[in-house]
């Protein structure tokens, strides 16, 4: 699936769930530069793309990590349960 | 949990329009012209005023710094857009959130439904205000990170003095560290490394 944005907005990834090809080589470029992608933080290797993780949790209120510019994890503030599908958003 | 069973990740690039009732987008193409500063986060506010394409976010961003007082008006600002679409934010002092819903009904596909909203609301009111706040509250003078970290660490007990800047930057990278990185020590450490404003 893919959702092509009337305004330049970030790109949200989703690692596990809904499955989609890249976009764009400039989104994919931007997507390797995170790494080590799990429920509960994500790493950004690459200067200029904060990138922030976040977690979908069934019936409760999604959970969004901090923005992590290079070197940075984006980490959530506890190990949450229920999570169906999580990823990270680059801020566009 | 659904798990994909091919390799590889998705990109979904979130539709923004006419989800809001806000309204400081600018029409124009993003300014090129580097608004002049100095000072050592002077790169990162240029850039981030250059790519915005919100009136608001270039009347914070326009003097190279993020007050106090305009981080909490900007936060305030993304809870009112937000609240205008019936969800709710609910800040963490390390800088996450969670998002809810105001009638507290949570359908299958609330992240789905809910995350355009926030990136449309984020886009118009925030844009890279917040970060950079957080960013240059953590390390004003942008100094070595490897550095501060090592020397917080070194502080807090939780590494002798041969732990050198280029081993934290390989534990880093593989959030490897000889030491608990869930203590209360190594957060702080993490979180606020030159232990300037980090309460908890």
């Amino acid at each position: 699936m893919r959702i092509i944005a009337l305004v330049a907005a970030a790109a949200t990834v989703v690692v596990l769930g809904v499955g989609a090809d890249m976009a764009r080589a400039a989104e994919a470029s931007a997507v390797e530069c995170v790494q080590s992608v799990t429920t509960w933080q994500a790493y950004n290797k690459c200067a200029g793309v904060p990138a922030r993780h976040w977690d979908a949790i069934k019936n409760s209120a999604s959970k969004y990590g901090n923005w992590a510019s290079a070197g940075q994890w984006s980490k959530q503030s506890s190990c949450w349960a229920n999570v169906v599908s999580f990823g990270y958003s680059l801020k566009a | 949990m659904r798990v994909r069973k091919r390799a590889g990740v998705a990109v979904l690039l979130v539709i923004s329009a006419g989800l809001a009732g806000c309204s400081t987008l600018d029409e124009k193409a993003p300014a090129t012209s580097l608004i002049p500063l100095e000072g050592p986060w002077a790169a990162q506010f240029q850039t981030a005023f250059a790519k915005s394409r919100s009136s608001y976010e270039k009347g914070v961003l326009r003097d190279g710094v993020v007050t106090p007082a305009e981080y909490e008006q900007t936060k305030n600002r993304l809870r009112s857009c937000l609240d205008d679409s019936g969800y709710s934010i609910a800040w963490d002092e390390r800088g996450g959130f969670e998002l809810g819903s105001k009638t507290g009904s949570y359908p299958d596909d609330f992240f789905e439904r809910s995350d355009p909203v926030l990136q449309q609301c984020e886009s118009e009111w925030t844009g890279s205000i917040l970060y950079l706040f957080e960013q240059v509250r953590r390390n004003p003078d942008k100094k070595d990170e490897a550095g501060i970290q090592v020397a917080c660490l070194a502080s807090a007990g939780l590494v002798d003095a041969s732990y050198s800047k280029q081993r934290w930057a390989r534990d880093n990278e593989k959030d490897d560290f000889p030491f608990d990185a869930a203590s209360k020590e190594a957060i702080r450490c993490s979180t606020d490394p030159l232990g300037l404003w980090f309460t908890e």
